[in-house]
């Protein structure tokens, strides 16, 4: 307090008299909270009495009409609920949910991308004609159509038909109020990991994408918890690398996608679901990791608001998934895609021997790209993969959804990028590039494990403002990773070297 | 927001009162807010969601690996984990 001499005089006589009072600010703040809820509900009982009084004519308080169809509501709502957060039924239930989700995306995912893959790449044929005809340059042509136009066409057949689908769905159950549901279920496990239970939200919101999902941790109040999160939040598979698992997992354990193929489809289904289930069970493990080192404390407080259930809103669900997560992610993908594409394809059709002028077809042998993957391949071949994938990877920063077009760029070097249409051909690529079911398995690990993408990256240090945190992000999932990967890998000689 | 203030109260005037923590309320029993152990901020989120003194609570279901607990309090549905639960102190009638 200020020396009272210098005081003007109405703030001494004020401060006389508030030390009079003995109230201090938590008692104020009860009072002046606990007196607006009475007043609340004086003015809900009057309104629902007056309301009861003009429909049944009398003047005697019945019971509000209104309080009992809420009471009905709230009926449906909580048998809804029993059955959701059952001992047993409320995981089985989640399991499921997660299920058909994905199931719905690979199955209806499939024909659509074969045919936008057809449509694009002869749209990019009809380009390479135009150019054909303007006589123009062979690197020209190179860069813009075999590298530019074909990764952005990859980018788009590839991911645009599996994220129309899971987006709208995803948005369904989030409007429906399903998510809270989830980290209600889930709360014990992540306070037994020393996270926060609305860690299971961020992770949701991850599942589209991974900057949302960090930026999202702004909803836990405890930085400690908040970084745990935020730290831990690549291991949900976001819509960028979902279309990657979906394609692996039908080409090398559904049966490549044929058409009607249904337990190949569930399988496949079955293979992304056991993944998405790892990434949760690592993100428990290294929370649990975090919180017992570099962020330890106590747990802090979990308030968790379940909604009534809402009937979702088709236009508005559409709206939102199309707009705002769809062409957002796909915008961002596509802007990606092209100069990486142009990147890529210098890189593979310019040789580290003749860099005097661009040459229109180095022909294999040592263009940067392949002297790239091939410097990487003994740590790639350490990992189950090759140096080609790896290289994918790590060029792939930008965006987890070129990881599998830049591959496919090395493996069809020098300007070839067979045209994958379809999964079949893909498979055809991969498996004449030396894939098994174990490439695939490793692959697929990694893409769940790695480093998260540039902009996640760029997201988290604005999320956290310090370089050191996201260079734990950067490398704790990495380290995962490559730990994961070797581990698989190495298992899988040794059960090959004892078993011949 | 009036639910509490209705019949059920009359007919258990004569059943033993029993004061303890929210997080020892049997499921589907209603209880009645009569002191808040707990400080600062999250003091202030029970408050804001209606967690006042003299205010009505009912434990509606667990989570299926059983820690955090949902309570109808209010006219809305509030999960709190056992710890926060705790530092609620409520009284109810025995049935």
């Amino acid at each position: 307090m200020a020396d009272p001499k210098t005081m003007p005089a109405y703030l001494v006589r004020l401060q006389a008299d508030a030390s009079g009072l003995t109230i201090d600010g938590q008692d104020v703040r009860d009072h002046m909270v606990g007196t607006l809820y009475r007043r609340a509900e004086q003015i809900a009982d009057a309104c629902s009495h007056a309301a009861a009084g003009a429909a049944s004519g009398a003047t005697a308080p019945a019971p509000a009409p209104a309080a009992s169809s809420r009471l009905r509501r709230k009926s449906w709502d909580s048998r809804l609920d029993d059955l959701l957060t059952a001992p047993l039924w409320g995981l089985l239930a989640m399991l499921g949910v997660l299920g058909v989700l994905f199931w719905l995306t690979l199955v209806g995912a499939n024909y659509p991308s074969r045919l936008l893959g057809r449509l694009l790449f002869g749209l990019g044929d009809a380009l390479s004609a135009l150019f054909r005809a303007a006589h123009a340059p062979d690197w020209l042509h190179g860069l813009l159509v075999l590298g530019m136009y074909r990764s952005l066409a990859w980018v788009v057949a590839v991911m645009l038909p599996p994220m129309a689908i899971f987006f709208p769905l995803f948005t369904l159950l989030e409007d429906f109020g399903y998510l809270p549901r989830v980290a209600f279920n889930l709360d014990s496990l992540f306070r037994r990991a020393g996270a926060h239970g609305k860690q299971s939200l961020t992770m949701s919101m991850g599942f589209g994408c991974n900057a949302a999902g960090v930026i999202a941790c702004r909803v836990i109040d405890s930085p400690r918890e908040r970084l745990i999160a935020i730290v831990t939040n690549t291991f949900v598979p976001c819509n960028g690398r979902f279309p990657t698992l979906i394609a692996l997992a039908s080409i090398f354990f559904g049966g490549m996608g044929v058409a009607g193929a249904t337990r190949g489809a569930i399988a496949a289904t079955a293979v992304v679901l056991a993944l998405v289930l790892a990434g949760i069970a690592v993100t428990l493990l290294v929370s649990r990791l975090l919180a017992g080192t570099v962020l330890r404390g106590i747990p802090s407080v979990f308030v968790l608001e379940l909604p009534p259930y809402r009937l979702p809103q088709p236009g508005r669900i559409l709206v939102r998934s199309i707009f705002d997560r769809t062409l957002f992610v796909l915008t961002r993908a596509a802007m990606i895609a092209a100069p990486a594409g142009a990147l890529v394809w210098i890189m593979a059709n310019v040789s580290i021997s003749n860099t005097a002028g661009i040459p229109g077809g180095a022909v294999g042998g040592d263009t940067i790209l392949s002297v790239v993957a091939s410097l990487l391949a003994p740590l790639g071949r350490f990992l189950g993969m090759d140096g080609y994938v790896l290289t994918g990877f790590l060029l792939g920063l930008p965006a987890n959804e070129i990881v599998l077009p830049i591959t496919l760029m090395g493996y069809t070097s020098a300007g070839t990028l067979t045209e994958v249409e379809g999964l079949a051909s893909l498979r055809g690529v991969l498996v004449a590039n030396g894939w098994t079911s174990l490439t695939a398995l490793c692959v697929m690990l990694f893409s769940l494990l790695h480093f998260p993408c540039g902009t996640t990256l760029l997201t988290i240090y604005r999320e956290t403002g310090s370089r050191k945190w996201t260079a734990l992000a950067a490398l704790l999932p990495t380290a995962v990773a490559v730990t994961v990967c070797a581990l698989v890998a190495g298992g899988a000689r040794l059960i090959v070297a004892a078993f011949p | 927001m009036s639910q509490p203030s209705s019949a059920p109260a009359a007919s258990h005037q004569d059943r033993p009162q029993v004061r303890t923590t929210l997080d020892r309320v049997p499921l589907g029993l209603l209880a009645r807010v009569t002191d808040l152990s707990l400080e600062g901020l999250l003091r202030r989120r029970l408050l804001d969601l209606g967690f006042v003194l003299g205010a009505h609570v009912r434990p509606v279901r667990r989570s299926p690996l059983g820690d955090p607990t949902a309570y109808e309090v209010m006219g809305a549905v509030v999960a709190l984990r056992r710890t926060e639960a705790a530092g609620i102190g409520v009284s109810y009638r025995d049935s």
